[in-house]
This record gives C-alpha cells, sequence and structure tokens, in this order.
C-alpha cells in the first residue's frame, strides 16, 4: 500500500513537470559569457592575419589558468606580442605558405592556438623552458618579455625552432614515419635514447653528437629525435649542419644521415615538403627580419 | 504513520516545488555572470582618480602588504604605480575582466609596475624574494565585491583578498610619496604589544628575501596558571596614518583591524586599549648649523656646528638624487643603521660614536668627491644609544643645508693626459730585487696646477683614499711630489709619503726634509711616462712610500696583498695608462662621510723605520 502511494505521487509528479517544461522556452541567450575587454589594435591584425587566414588564436593575454599554474610567470608585454605576431606569421606561417603555394597547409595542420608567457618558466635546477607543445592544439612561447628581435639566432633558439619542432611532432602525430627509424639508434651503452635524462648522459652538444644525435635533447626519444633533426635542418644554414656533422665524427655522422634521409624522404613523400627548400625559404625569411618593421600593425 | 505523514509533506513539497517553477534567482546562471563581468568592469572603471590597492603577495602572506595605485580605463587599459617604483612613474598595459566562476580580472599584458609582485624573474634577475618565484603574488583576481567605494579581490593563486578603495587625489606621484614617506617613517622596530595593560612580546619582521616585509609576530599568554603562549602572526599594510592588518587581530579578548602610528613610535588602536611599541626615542633640543665653504667643482669643507657641544651627533653629505625619494627619517635611519652595522659586528658603542660620530663643531673637507655641477645635501642630527644598548638612534629633527658644485673648468692637454689609471712598474725593489708592478690613479685636484694621486704604495693603504698630491708645471708638463707630504690622520699617526734612498751600501732609509722627492715625464705618445727619484748629489732618491709617522718615528704599514714587507719598489719607474678615467667624480649614490672607520695601529707594524734627514 505504501509503495502504491508513492507511485502514485510520483507518477502526478511526473505529469505536473512534464507539462510545466512544456511551457519552458529554450533560454535563447549563450550560456557562453563573452569577455568584455575592448579590442587592441593588435586583436583587429590578428583577426586578419591569423584567425581568417589560419584559423589560428594567437593568445598574447595571459591567463593563469590557461598556463602551467606550477610555475610563477608573467604576461608577455604588448609591445613583445607585436613583434612576436609578425615574426611567428613571417618566419613560420608564411614560409609553409610559399612552398606549399597555399594558406591550406598551416590551416589544416598547425596548432589551433600560440599563447605566450612573458617571463621564462623556471625549474627547480636551473634550466628555464622555452616552449611547449599540448597534444597538437596548443604551442606556449616563455620569455616573450627577453626577445631581442635583431638576434636573430637567439630568435631561431627560443622560438622558432621550438616552433617547426612542435609543428613537425603534429605533422608525425598525424601521419607516422617509418618504424625504420626507430631501429638506427640502437639500445648501445653509447649510443641510445634515455628519457629525461639526456641532459646528464650527454653533458654536451658535440657528446650527443657523436652518439648520432643532433641535439641532446633529441636523445629523448626516437620523436623527439625525429622532430629535433626537422626543426634544426630548416632554422640552420647548410654550413652549420655540415659542421655539426663533422663534430659527430663517422659513427654519430652515419647514424644522423641514415635518421634524417627518412626524415627527409617522410616530409617529401607524406607532405609534399621538401626541407631543402623549406630550409632555403626560412634562412631567406630570416635575413629579412632585421629590415622588417615589427613595432608598426 | 509518521511515514505516512512524510509521505504526505513530500507530495506538497513536490506539487509546491512544481507549481511554483520560480528560478531561484531571477536570472539564468550566465546571465548572472555576464552582470556580474559587467557590474565589475563599471565599479573598476568608476574611480576617476583611480584605485589605492593593499596588495599581499605569495600565498601565506610572508612579506604583509603593499600600496599599489590602479585606474581602470574604459578603452581596457590599466595604468599602474607602486610604492616599490618611482612614484613619479607609471606602467600602462591592458586588462580583462572575463566571466569564469564569478567576474574574474585579469592583467593580461605585463605591466612592469604590477607584475613585478608576480614576475619570477624578481627573484631570478633581481634576487628578490624566492629564486625561481620572486614574490608570487597574482596576476588573475576573481571579483568579490565591486562598488564605486570599495572592492574586494581574491588572488587566483594565492587565495589572499586585496582591497581597493578610491583615490582622492589625481596627483599620484605625490600621494605615492606620502604612502612611500609613511611606511618609512613607520619602520620602527616594535618589542612590545600592550593590551589592557598587560605586556607581550612582539617580534617584527621588516625585511625578508631581500625585500621589505611588514609582519608582526606577537607571544600572546592569556591569564591563568597553564596558559600556553600563542604566536599570532599579523600581516599589514601601510596607510597614511597608520596600519592595517590583512585580517582583524584577536588578541585575548580585544579585536584590532587598524592602528594609528602616534609619537614616533607606537601603534595604537582607536580606543588606546591595544599598543604595539618600539622603546621610547630618546629626545635632545641640539640644533645645528651647517656651513658650506670653499667650493669647487669637485671639493668642499663642510662645517657644523651643534647647540649642545657634549652629545654626539652625526652627519654626512648626499648627492640629492640619491635621498629624492627619502623622508627625513630615511635619511636618518640610513646613517644609524650604517652605525648600528659596527654594532653588530661586536665593537662598543663609544668607540662607534668617537670613531664615526661627532661632539662639538666638526668640519670636513672632501677633496676631489663632488662631481662637478651637481646638487649636494649636507643631512645633520643628534644621535644617542638605546638606554637598552641594543642599537643607536635619532635624537632630533634633521638639519639640512645644500649647495651645488662648481662647473669643470676646461683642462690643459698635457695636464689632462696625466689623468686616469698608470701601471707602473719598478726596475727593481729592495729586498726581493725584483720588478714590481702596482697600479695608480691621477685625478684632478687644482685645475691645471696639481693633481691627486692614490695608490703609489704597496702596502695596505692602497684601499684608503690617501691621496698625494703632484704638481704640475704647465711650462714642461711635467709632474712632482713634494716629499714629506702629510695625507691625514690614522689614530694618533699621521699618514706621510715620503722619499727613500741606497743608504750605507745595500741598504734603504726613509729620507726626511723638504725636497723634490720624484718627478714624472710623458711619453711623446702621452699615454706613456716615466718617474724618476731627484738625484740630490749627496743623496739619490729610489721611490717613495707611505708611512705611519708619530713623532719622528716612522712605522711600517703591512703589506697589500700580493706584496711583500718592506719590499719597497726602486726606480726609474715606466708607467703606462691603462684607463682614460674622466677627469671629475663620477657621481655616486652613496654618502660621503667626514670621518671613516680607521682600525687605526692595526694597519702598520711596531717596528719603526730608519729615517734620516736630508738636511
Amino acid at each position: 500500500m505504501k509503495k502504491i502511494v508513492l507511485f502514485a505521487i510520483v507518477a502526478l509528479g511526473c505529469m505536473l513537470a512534464g507539462v510545466s517544461c512544456a511551457e519552458d522556452d529554450l533560454n535563447p541567450n549563450s550560456v557562453i559569457v563573452e569577455v568584455t575587454s575592448e579590442p587592441t589594435p593588435l586583436d583587429a591584425w590578428l583577426y586578419d592575419n591569423f584567425v581568417t587566414p589560419y584559423n589560428i588564436e594567437f593568445a598574447y593575454r595571459y591567463q593563469d589558468m590557461e598556463s602551467d599554474m606550477t610555475y610563477n610567470l608573467t604576461p608577455a608585454s604588448y609591445e613583445k606580442a607585436v613583434q612576436m605576431a609578425k615574426l611567428v606569421r613571417h618566419l613560420c606561417l608564411q614560409s609553409y605558405d610559399e612552398i606549399t603555394g597555399s594558406e591550406e597547409f598551416i590551416r589544416n595542420y598547425f596548432p589551433k592556438m600560440i599563447y605566450l608567457v612573458g617571463s621564462p618558466a623556471y625549474n627547480n635546477n636551473g634550466t628555464v623552458i622555452l616552449g611547449t607543445a599540448e597534444g597538437g592544439t596548443k604551442i606556449t612561447l616563455y620569455a616573450v618579455n627577453r626577445m631581442d628581435p635583431t638576434d636573430v639566432d637567439l630568435l631561431n633558439e627560443w622560438y622558432f625552432k621550438t616552433i617547426h619542432h612542435e609543428f613537425a611532432h603534429i605533422l608525425h602525430q598525424t601521419k607516422p614515419y617509418s618504424t625504420d627509424f626507430d631501429q638506427i639508434t640502437g639500445t648501445s651503452e653509447t649510443s641510445r635514447y634515455v628519457g629525461n635524462a639526456c641532459w646528464d648522459v650527454y653533458a654536451t652538444e658535440s657528446a650527443a653528437l657523436k652518439a648520432g644525435f643532433i641535439s641532446r635533447y633529441a636523445a629523448t626519444s626516437a620523436d623527439e629525435d625525429f622532430v629535433e633533426l626537422i626543426s634544426i635542418y630548416v632554422t640552420n644554414t647548410a654550413s652549420t649542419w655540415s659542421s655539426m656533422l663533422s663534430t659527430a665524427g663517422s659513427t654519430g655522422r652515419s647514424m644522423i644521415e641514415s635518421k634524417f634521409e627518412i626524415a627527409y624522404k617522410y616530409m617529401q613523400n607524406e607532405w609534399n615538403i621538401d626541407l631543402d627548400q623549406l630550409r632555403e625559404v626560412v634562412l631567406k625569411r630570416q635575413a629579412e627580419v632585421p629590415t622588417m618593421d615589427l613595432d608598426t600593425l | 504513520m509518521k511515514k505516512l505523514l512524510i509521505f504526505s509533506l513530500l507530495s506538497t513539497l513536490f506539487v509546491s516545488c512544481l507549481m511554483e517553477d520560480d528560478d531561484k534567482f531571477s536570472q539564468s546562471a550566465s546571465e548572472r555572470l555576464e552582470t556580474a563581468v559587467e557590474e565589475a568592469t563599471t565599479a573598476l572603471q568608476s574611480a576617476a582618480n583611480g584605485w589605492r590597492m593593499e596588495l599581499y603577495p605569495e600565498g601565506n602572506r610572508i612579506y604583509g602588504g603593499y600600496t599599489v595605485f590602479l585606474k581602470f580605463n574604459a578603452d581596457g587599459t590599466v595604468v599602474a604605480s607602486s610604492e616599490h617604483a618611482d612614484p613619479t612613474q607609471t606602467a600602462t598595459s591592458y586588462y580583462t575582466v572575463e566571466g569564469e566562476s564569478g567576474a574574474v580580472l585579469s592583467f593580461d599584458t605585463y605591466n612592469e609596475i604590477f607584475h613585478f609582485y608576480s614576475s619570477p624573474s624578481t627573484g631570478a634577475e633581481q634576487g628578490i624574494g624566492t629564486a625561481n618565484g620572486g614574490l608570487e603574488g597574482d596576476s588573475d583576481f576573481v571579483v568579490m565585491e565591486a562598488s564605486n567605494e570599495f572592492i574586494k579581490l581574491k588572488g587566483r593563486k594565492t587565495n589572499n583578498y586585496a582591497y581597493l578603495y578610491p583615490l582622492e587625489t589625481s596627483d599620484w606621484a605625490t600621494e605615492m610619496q606620502a604612502y612611500i614617506n609613511a611606511a618609512s617613517d613607520m619602520e620602527v622596530n616594535c618589542k612590545t604589544c600592550t593590551v589592557d595593560g598587560v605586556e607581550y612580546p612582539v617580534t617584527m619582521r621588516m625585511s625578508l628575501n631581500n625585500f621589505t616585509a611588514r609582519v608582526f609576530t606577537i607571544a600572546y599568554t592569556p591569564a591563568g596558571e597553564d596558559a600556553e603562549t600563542q604566536e599570532i602572526t599579523a600581516p599589514y599594510v601601510c596607510t597614511k596614518t597608520g596600519i592595517r592588518f590583512y585580517e582583524p587581530l584577536t588578541i585575548g579578548n580585544k579585536t584590532v583591524s587598524e592602528m594609528t602610528f602616534k609619537e614616533d613610535y607606537y601603534f595604537e588602536n582607536e580606543d588606546g586599549s591595544v599598543r604595539i611599541s618600539a622603546a621610547e626615542p630618546i629626545r635632545s633640543d641640539n640644533q645645528f648649523t651647517i656651513d658650506i665653504s670653499d667650493l669647487t667643482f669637485s671639493s668642499v669643507t663642510v662645517s657644523v656646528t651643534p647647540t649642545i657641544d657634549d652629545e654626539y651627533y652625526q652627519w654626512a653629505v648626499f648627492p640629492k638624487s640619491s635621498i629624492a625619494t627619502m623622508s627625513d627619517k630615511a635619511i636618518m635611519r640610513a646613517l644609524v643603521d650604517e652605525l648600528n652595522s659596527y654594532l653588530d659586528l661586536g665593537l662598543e658603542p663609544e668607540i662607534i660614536l668617537s670613531a664615526l660620530a661627532y661632539m662639538g663643531p666638526s668640519e670636513g673637507t672632501f677633496e676631489n668627491q663632488l662631481s662637478p655641477e651637481t646638487e649636494y645635501v649636507v643631512a645633520a642630527f643628534g644621535i644617542a644609544l638605546l638606554e637598552d644598548g641594543s642599537a643607536f638612534t635619532s635624537t632630533t629633527d634633521l638639519f639640512k643645508e645644500e649647495f651645488t658644485s662648481a662647473e669643470m673648468p676646461p683642462l690643459e692637454e698635457d695636464y689632462e693626459a696625466w689623468i686616469g689609471t698608470w701601471e707602473v712598474t719598478s726596475t727593481s725593489s729592495e729586498v726581493t730585487k725584483s720588478q714590481l708592478t702596482f697600479n695608480v690613479t691621477f685625478s684632478v685636484k687644482v685645475p691645471n696646477s696639481t693633481l691627486n694621486m692614490n695608490g703609489w704604495t704597496i702596502s695596505i693603504l692602497r684601499d684608503y683614499n690617501y691621496p698625494a698630491i703632484a704638481d704640475w708645471d704647465a711650462e714642461t708638463g711635467m709632474i712632482t711630489f713634494d716629499n714629506e707630504q702629510n695625507l691625514g690622520a690614522d689614530g694618533n699617526y699621521t699618514v706621510t709619503f715620503v722619499g727613500r734612498a741606497p743608504y750605507q751600501g745595500g741598504s734603504y732609509t726613509i729620507l726626511t726634509g723638504s725636497y723634490i722627492a720624484m718627478g714624472g715625464m710623458l711619453g711623446a705618445d702621452k699615454t706613456t711616462a716615466v718617474m724618476v727619484g731627484n738625484d740630490l748629489g749627496s743623496w739619490q732618491i729610489c721611490g717613495m712610500e707611505y708611512f705611519a709617522k708619530l713623532g719622528s718615528s716612522f712605522y711600517i704599514y703591512n703589506p697589500a696583498t700580493g706584496y711583500t714587507s718592506m719590499d719597497f719598489p726602486v726606480g726609474p719607474f715606466s708607467m703606462r695608462k691603462v684607463d682614460t678615467r674622466a677627469a671629475v667624480v663620477q657621481p655616486q649614490a652613496k654618502p660621503l662621510y667626514a670621518k671613516t672607520w680607521q682600525p687605526g695601529m692595526l694597519m702598520h707594524t711596531d717596528e719603526v723605520a730608519t729615517a734620516v734627514s736630508a738636511e
């Protein structure tokens, strides 16, 4: 008897609920609250040069929530953000446009967000983080407030090598490279992938080169090795590259060359990108940086 | 029966809820968020003169709070100034108010003044706060309350509250300076907290990690036999008239949120029942007359005359720019702290005072220590040791006198050629018979007439400022050094620059008497020179050296690092210019003291050097 009463009540409730719901209209207002800040001149420029052609968000307005909360960080300055936006477009996005002949390639594959942080991310061991990528969707560039646009080498080291590096990750995550690549670096005591210990195991860049890695970081894993080869290749001159190979010695050199050949063919066959051509375009564009007006939008 | 009742109640509940299908709020969640954002934005922009913010960085508020001024403009820019930047400066950046968990205010482009408190570079580059975190403050804040009169924010990272009050003046520079001065005046080292007449010990954290801190810790012991002492930690911020605690402070049955600074040494709550106090200052009626004389482009003589002859006082000459932002109290504290640093070394107060402070009329000549066309301030005040002997304290107001150094006259080419640092190489030396190398520096004394020279010694006096005087001859371009130059006091001794000559075959002696001891001639390129001792006929001067003279005895100064005692250099000397230093003294931030710390007899040996008169 008790149960029946309960059921009756529930039924009644449902009925009433049904009736009352039917009278509710869908709320026409979005539940997403728009950001109310006034657009800046850079916002308008970014809409025309990043959003419309590439559908990329260039996020220069800092938020703790968007950042790695384990670090103490600061926003990028507006002036540096303007410079960085123009540099990223000129040195990265348009380099690919130039060799692929359209904006499609970047639009389809480049991470959807570039996020700027003003300060470096200081690790407790005294190292700093210059760039990170998350799942192919977001590249974070740190220490933007320290960027000196007249120092192309430093720009490469801190930012553009990082961007090419992270972009190459997205490409190989989209279409895998040959597993032959993994076999070249063996498991010997002198040359193997060592994960985060790369900085300890390979004390210098030349030690890494001799062990068949194009950089110390490349010794982390096959994926890092692969993208380091591509990003270092396209941001350095042919003579820098060959002097790195000669530092590597015969053993290191042959390993690097075999691995690079796979990377080169992969880019050519899977993405129709000739890395030599890309390097030529990137270097040409680097040489143009000193004459660019980076401050005027 | 009871259950039935519940059921029937339940049914009415259902019905009632369903019948009145009103939202608890008149707006949807997103509408409310949007309203919150709009209201916060309107409130932030409402303050015509901007806001005064009480900002506490670091999640545990270990530093206490600081004053920041902020103005939020409708174009999305925010202007900031702070007590840790030049008060006449502001920095502009962008801000955003966004709806997330309530309205969130983000300082989302870099603001060099505001982000000083959150940037890791503050630590990594300026050494303030923790190495990789700096002061660990916030950049994003949740807006908790917002009206035209008051805004309460909560730091996203620290969870600290920040309070904003509208500024009543648009003159930020003057207002910020007033806050800086007030905070500086209130830097008194409080030791006791008195609640209804009962005293509790207080420790004050006045600095932490190379930065100003504002935290009291009160060791409160409630009345009663077994009562345990509680440590009450109270971070606070300075206002113009006193301090405000981060959160109301409860000591026993008293709750205090604000205190007023009174009589320059204690803080008191409104009804006077709670007082946090430093030692009561010692006051004196001593007054000072400051006279400036012999003012040139590089030198000045300052005399200070007190009205009371048996009390200590202190004075110094400051470049005006170095104290432009300091209150009188801050200036006095800087000088007192300097003396206190000697107390910390364990020296007797009376020794410190007699060595570094003054009693009765005093005079100091600052030879070649001024920069040309620069404003200076002489600052004098009474000084005494606190009763407990723990520190010195100022006892009077600050007496000040300003002067501006003269313009630098044009220098003759061959005179100017001497100015700078030269590397001197000797031909031999008295003991080790080796070529010695040392640096000397020439600077302008009387333009186109005399030069100051420092460094012609192998003794520890290399590190002290006892310049010898070189006379410059316009006709020949040569410089000469008179013998037996008395360069100043070293305790009871006189620092003397005197010639040395070979004596009794193989040994050497000091040669007293008035004669020209050494002469120097520039090379053709004017970056080399030679210096030779004078040939007096019966005596051949081979070099000069510094000795401590008492009566007719000369005591030997200890050798500087790298040199051997008594191994004085023997000329002729070849000189090579290594640094063309500017002819004038470069402006320095440090005050100039007429007295400097002299270890006195510790500097030289008890050994008397041979001395023979040339006469």
